[in-house]
């Protein structure tokens, strides 16, 4: 923003599209496209596929902006919205592969110890980014979501919980197993001698 | 609070969610415990590791989506009676603006000889019967150029 621009929350922007202004839509998406764009692509791990989420998330929030209460952020809403689409997209995906899944599985394991064992040449503290994927894709999406809100988008625990509809005592235990599987996850990759 | 209690809390004492009586606790813990030491600080290194470069978007690429976006919400053919009024508005603008420069044009320079005879046009003789017909306001020094426009001169 420049100097003598006024900044309008994202609540005014909304009060203003309900009032028929619907092209300042596009601030609202311009503010949080990077962070549901990078929500969608943790989660589908595609970055066309993360893309036509977030538009999808978008178009829905727009079309649903009568129905946005004011009790959480528009922040928290889009996530919200952004979260279940992609899960909704993992599911049909899962049940589309179900019947090669052990086929899948084998593939999917030879090839990333493969990887470990032509990266280990990499310094100790770095990792390369496509095996900081195939530890993400170790996890089950719901660590992957919690984790990502919290260290990617920077979340407190009140943003969780109304993006994951959730007490705040739920978001903390699941946290702390997120965590804890993470954990176990790069243990994994590190006796490979990788980390 | 005991060690395992502790132990359950470093992530929220991490995310900065915890009370501020809390705090106090868990920092005096970690200050005397090596093993809550040790998985805070594996902790920070893997959250460091996986999670501190992703997600960058660069600006074009924001703006294309925005773009692409509001394609879908407001459609170019939708903006319906903008549309055509803007239409409208283009072609009758200019042939007003013409329109209006000729009756001046005709106007200012007819003025001196506001009414004058047909005659005085070189389409006289045969076309005078059309001259009147078709000029009958042509006057003056707007007849000369009118003449020296059909002379080619």
């Amino acid at each position: 923003m420049g100097p003598g621009e006024i900044f309008i929350t994202d609540a005014e922007i909304v009060r203003k599209i309900r009032r028929g202004r619907s092209a300042l839509y596009a601030e609202l998406m311009r503010r949080h496209y990077p962070k549901i764009f990078c929500l969608c692509l943790s989660l589908l791990k595609d970055p066309s596929m993360a893309d036509d989420a977030a538009q999808e998330a978008f178009l829905k929030s727009y079309r649903s902006l009568d129905k946005f209460r004011e009790d959480s952020s528009f922040l928290t809403w889009i996530h919200r919205i952004a979260a279940n689409r992609c899960l909704d997209l993992i599911r049909l995906k899962a049940r589309e592969k179900e019947n090669s899944l052990d086929t899948m599985l084998e593939i999917s394991e030879n090839h990333s110890f493969r990887e470990v064992e032509s990266s280990l040449l990499i310094e100790s503290s770095l990792i390369n980014s496509d095996l900081v994927e195939k530890i993400m894709s170790r996890l089950p999406v719901e660590y992957r979501l919690i984790l990502v809100l919290r260290e990617v988008q920077g979340f407190n625990y009140q943003e969780i919980s109304q993006v994951l509809e959730c007490s705040l005592d739920s978001v903390k235990a699941r946290l702390r197993r997120a965590r804890l599987a993470c954990g176990e996850a790069l243990r994994h990759f590190k006796m490979a001698g990788c980390v | 609070m005991k060690h395992e209690e502790m132990k359950e809390k470093l992530g929220a004492f991490q995310d900065g969610e915890l009370s501020p009586q809390e705090r106090l606790e868990i920092s005096a813990h970690l200050a005397i415990c090596v093993e809550c030491r040790e998985i805070q600080k594996s902790w920070q290194k893997i959250s460091e590791v996986l999670f501190q470069s992703r997600g960058f978007v660069s600006h074009q690429e924001t703006e294309k989506f925005v773009a692409r976006t509001m394609e879908k919400i407001i459609p170019p053919s939708s903006k319906g009676a903008g549309a055509f009024a803007g239409l409208f508005w283009n072609f009758l603008t200019p042939a007003l603006e013409l329109g209006f420069a000729a009756l001046f044009f005709f106007t200012v320079l007819g003025a001196s000889d506001r009414f004058a005879a047909p005659d005085t046009l070189l389409l006289l003789g045969s076309n005078k019967d059309v001259a009147e017909l078709i000029l009958p306001s042509v006057s003056g020094q707007g007849a000369n150029w009118f003449n020296s426009l059909l002379e080619g001169r």
